[in-house]
């Protein structure tokens, strides 16, 4: 049987012999499959809350009159916010803070009550551990929001004792009004926020390092002779027959992770889903290609799978997931195009999460395929490459 | 005697392997770039990329359906703030809606026709934004400014209305409770000063589980393995020795990567940095030692020098995520917890980031310093287990590789 096999040579001898490759290997599996679906699970479980809830804080009360306590209780009900601490000074607080037990701390004043009753301005301080950026940002707005409720029912009383109506005291309160709409995100959850770019980042980081390594195995154990003789020494056969059951595999884990995302947790998903499984597959197809191209730049096993993990690992920055492209360096605003995952990840904004019309995506999936064709000019040279099969350690 | 006769023998066999361990990372060129290169230049271009910190001048547009002065002026006002930027008026929201759609603004202000009538009948009046989220730092600063300029206006229309009044009169009518926030230890909220000193604990951790896999994959590989115990029998194949030996290696080639990325980079890309230097080294010590004994006990999983790579590069995101630097630790799921806690990064981070960037001194970070030091133990004693089995598997097959002994 196996005889027969390694006689045969074409495209479909050349399939089975990669998936005979994949299967020998642990690493193929652990890569390819255990990998990303951990990453997936840890990634989703970790923020399944959407935002981080009753983040512990302290308030240190220097006033303990009926109104600062009731201020306090006020606080505490918020739904970000858990009063973790009751302390008598600055100093206390600090010191929790910079041991990282609280995220923020909030100062009543002495005389609180009395000045607030006397209209003599008493003022409210809240302190903030930015070095935490999310919890920091969620603290500043709970606290904000508190203190301007805070002199709001002061108004009010104000307003009342004068005789105002209620129908005219939030016109009083507060003239010009605002009304935010977090288009396609309404509940501002981070989970919606990160996932939807972050897994295909690291998809795109395994791809890139599966593809070189088997491309590059091939060259340091000698048997890329071989293989282009299975593949009837033509090289598209070759990286066809090599790539194509890698495809398939990580075309599948894409899938899972479209299923996962706008299946089975609901994050949003304005458009078409058929033009996310589109971006997915090309997505998955550009970086396989991005990987040829590296491997055919620099023909060796190390220098490529360097060069795969820092193009993976610095897409997740540069890509602009978090950090906006447009703010970036220029240089770096130039290399963020040469990521295939930034392309995703526009494809994604508009038509998953903004849901707007194919056109205004036409050019991102433009780039997706022109980096899937981009390898075949090259291609020649990596043969070059593979007949010599010279290894570097 | 006898007793000082074998710790004598026991350092020279230690300072031995020592010694041979610092070959055998010389002589590996991609040893040298995981061990040197990576953990200088990772750390210069993360910090390059997020160096400008914030993000000012969001674009957005405006759809003045009152175009009255007091609308203007709302839009004006939004202008002015550091965090917009309005790139175009639109004379009605399918004009704006497609300007966002060509991703030319972020956000859309719609000032409602009936803005200024209502305000002048005494009614509240309300305007409406829609803001992208594809990025939450853009919806970020709209909010801010948006917040920031109708309580502003709104102040000054209360102030109006109150004609006559003193400035006093005017800000206790107005604001009777004020405020003040404090930005503790990141004053600007910078996304560098935040994210950075992260991922530099994390870049050494890293650096160090590549390059010690890489080198334990080359040994494997080549059947190297009993050039560190033949030839040595008097000491009888003691793993105590090859451990300390090779740890001391590492510990002493990252002393200068260390001072390099927990001193020199954050001053250098004056991230905030008022902790006591002295104390984040006597920290660094056991997060080394932690990290390394870590990597010495991973390495047992690589069987090629280049499926280090393979191994390990995707951990560094599962390392950054589980540390709780972006999402709080007290906010996951407890098997996460857990699982951070077995990781030196996890500590690292924590004692790093509180020390450095928030000033605390090492009695304040006393539980992530004692975790790392438990987790030193602990990675010291399995890394013992997995070279002694790696050992006694190698005998069985009998020196299976070149005997290439010097």
């Amino acid at each position: 049987m196996s005889e027969q096999t390694e006689n045969k040579t074409g495209l479909w001898a050349t399939i089975v012999r990669e998936m005979r490759l994949l299967v020998a290997r642990p690493a193929y599996v652990l890569c390819m499959v255990v990998a990303p679906l951990f990453c997936s699970l840890f990634m989703l479980s970790l923020m399944h809350e959407g935002l981080p809830h009753k983040i512990p804080v302290a308030v240190v009360d220097l006033d303990n009159s009926s109104s600062s306590q009731s201020f306090t209780r006020q606080l505490g009900a918020l739904e970000s916010v858990d009063v973790h601490y009751k302390l008598n000074s600055f100093t206390e607080a600090r010191e929790l803070m910079q041991s990282g037990d609280i995220f923020g701390f909030l100062m009543i004043p002495e005389d609180f009550e009395a000045k607030a009753l006397a209209g003599r301005q008493p003022e409210i301080s809240f302190y903030t551990n930015n070095a935490y950026y999310i919890p920091a940002s969620l603290l500043y707005k709970s606290f904000k929001t508190m203190s301007v409720l805070a002199s709001g029912a002061v108004v009010r009383q104000v307003l009342l004792s004068a005789g105002a109506e209620e129908s005219q005291i939030m016109a009083k309160l507060q003239p010009v009004a605002s009304d935010m709409h977090a288009l396609g995100n309404p509940w501002i959850s981070y989970s919606v926020y990160l996932n939807n770019s972050f897994l295909p980042g690291m998809l795109q980081l395994m791809i890139l390092l599966v593809t070189v390594f088997s491309i590059g195995s091939e060259i340091k154990r000698g048997s890329s002779r071989e293989w282009l003789r299975t593949a009837d020494d033509s090289i598209i056969i070759a990286v066809t027959g090599k790539l194509l059951p890698q495809t398939i595999i990580f075309f599948a884990v894409g899938l899972f992770y479209l299923a996962m995302l706008y299946g089975y947790l609901h994050f949003p998903m304005q458009g078409n889903i058929w033009h996310m499984i589109a971006a997915m597959f090309l997505l998955v197809v550009a970086s396989q290609s991005f990987a040829v191209i590296i491997m055919s730049i620099a023909p060796s096993l190390r220098i490529g799978l360097s060069a795969a993990g820092l193009v993976g690992v610095l897409s997740l920055s540069i890509a602009g997931f978090s950090f906006p492209v447009q703010a970036m360096y220029l240089p770096f605003q130039a290399v963020s195009y040469v990521l295939p995952v930034r392309h995703y990840f526009l494809i994604y904004v508009d038509q998953a999460l903004n849901g707007i019309p194919l056109y205004y995506s036409r050019m991102y999936y433009v780039a997706l395929i022109l980096f899937a064709v981009a390898s075949t000019p090259l291609l020649p040279r990596l043969k070059k490459a593979l007949m010599r099969h010279v290894y570097v350690p | 005697m006898k007793l000082l006769h074998s710790i004598k023998i026991g350092l020279a066999d230690i300072y031995y392997i020592w010694r041979r361990e610092y070959r055998a990372v010389f002589q590996d060129f991609g040893v040298i770039l995981f061990f040197f290169a990576l953990p200088f230049v990772y750390p210069i271009v993360y910090a390059a990329v997020y160096n400008p910190e914030v993000v000012r001048e969001v674009p957005m547009v405006v759809v003045d359906n009152a175009r009255t002065p007091l609308s203007r002026e709302l839009a004006r006002e939004m202008d002015a703030t550091p965090h917009v930027r309005i790139v175009s008026y639109c004379a009605n929201m399918d004009e704006a809606k497609r300007m966002m759609h060509e991703k030319n603004c972020y956000g859309i202000l719609c000032i409602p026709g009936d803005f200024s009538k209502k305000i002048e009948r005494g009614e509240q009046s309300v305007v409406s934004f829609y803001s992208d989220m594809s990025i939450l730092l853009h919806y970020k600063g709209f909010l801010i400014a948006l917040t920031d300029v109708t309580m502003n206006l709104g102040g000054k229309l209360q102030t109006q209305s109150l004609g006559g009044a003193t400035q006093e009169q005017i800000n206790v009518a107005t604001q009777p409770i004020p405020y003040a926030s404090v930005n503790l230890y990141n004053p600007e909220s910078g996304l560098a000063s935040f994210l950075l000193p992260a991922i530099l604990v994390l870049i050494l951790q890293q650096s160090l589980i590549l390059g010690i896999g890489m080198l334990a994959g080359g040994i494997y590989e080549h059947g190297r393995l009993h050039l560190f115990y033949s030839g040595r029998e008097h000491m009888h194949n003691n793993v105590l020795h090859l451990v300390v030996g090779k740890a001391l290696c590492y510990f002493s080639l990252y002393v200068l990567c260390t001072a390099y990325i927990l001193h020199f980079i954050p001053w250098l890309f004056k991230f905030p940095q008022i902790g006591s230097q002295v104390e984040i080294y006597s920290f660094a010590v056991p997060f080394l030692l932690s990290s390394i004994f870590f990597g010495m006990t991973l390495s047992v999983f690589v069987r090629e020098r280049e499926s280090s790579f393979l191994l390990f590069v995707f951990t560094s995101v599962i390392f950054l995520f589980i540390s709780g630097i972006t999402w709080p630790r007290y906010a996951m799921p407890e098997v996460w917890q857990w699982l951070g806690a077995i990781i030196p990064s996890t500590w690292g981070i924590e004692g790093f980031v509180r020390m450095n960037t928030a000033g605390a001194g090492i009695y304040d970070v006393r539980h992530a310093y004692t975790m790392l030091w438990i987790l030193t133990g602990v990675y010291f004693v399995t890394t013992c287990l997995v070279y002694r089995y790696q050992i006694w598997k190698d005998k069985k097959r009998g020196f299976s590789g070149l005997l290439e002994s010097e």
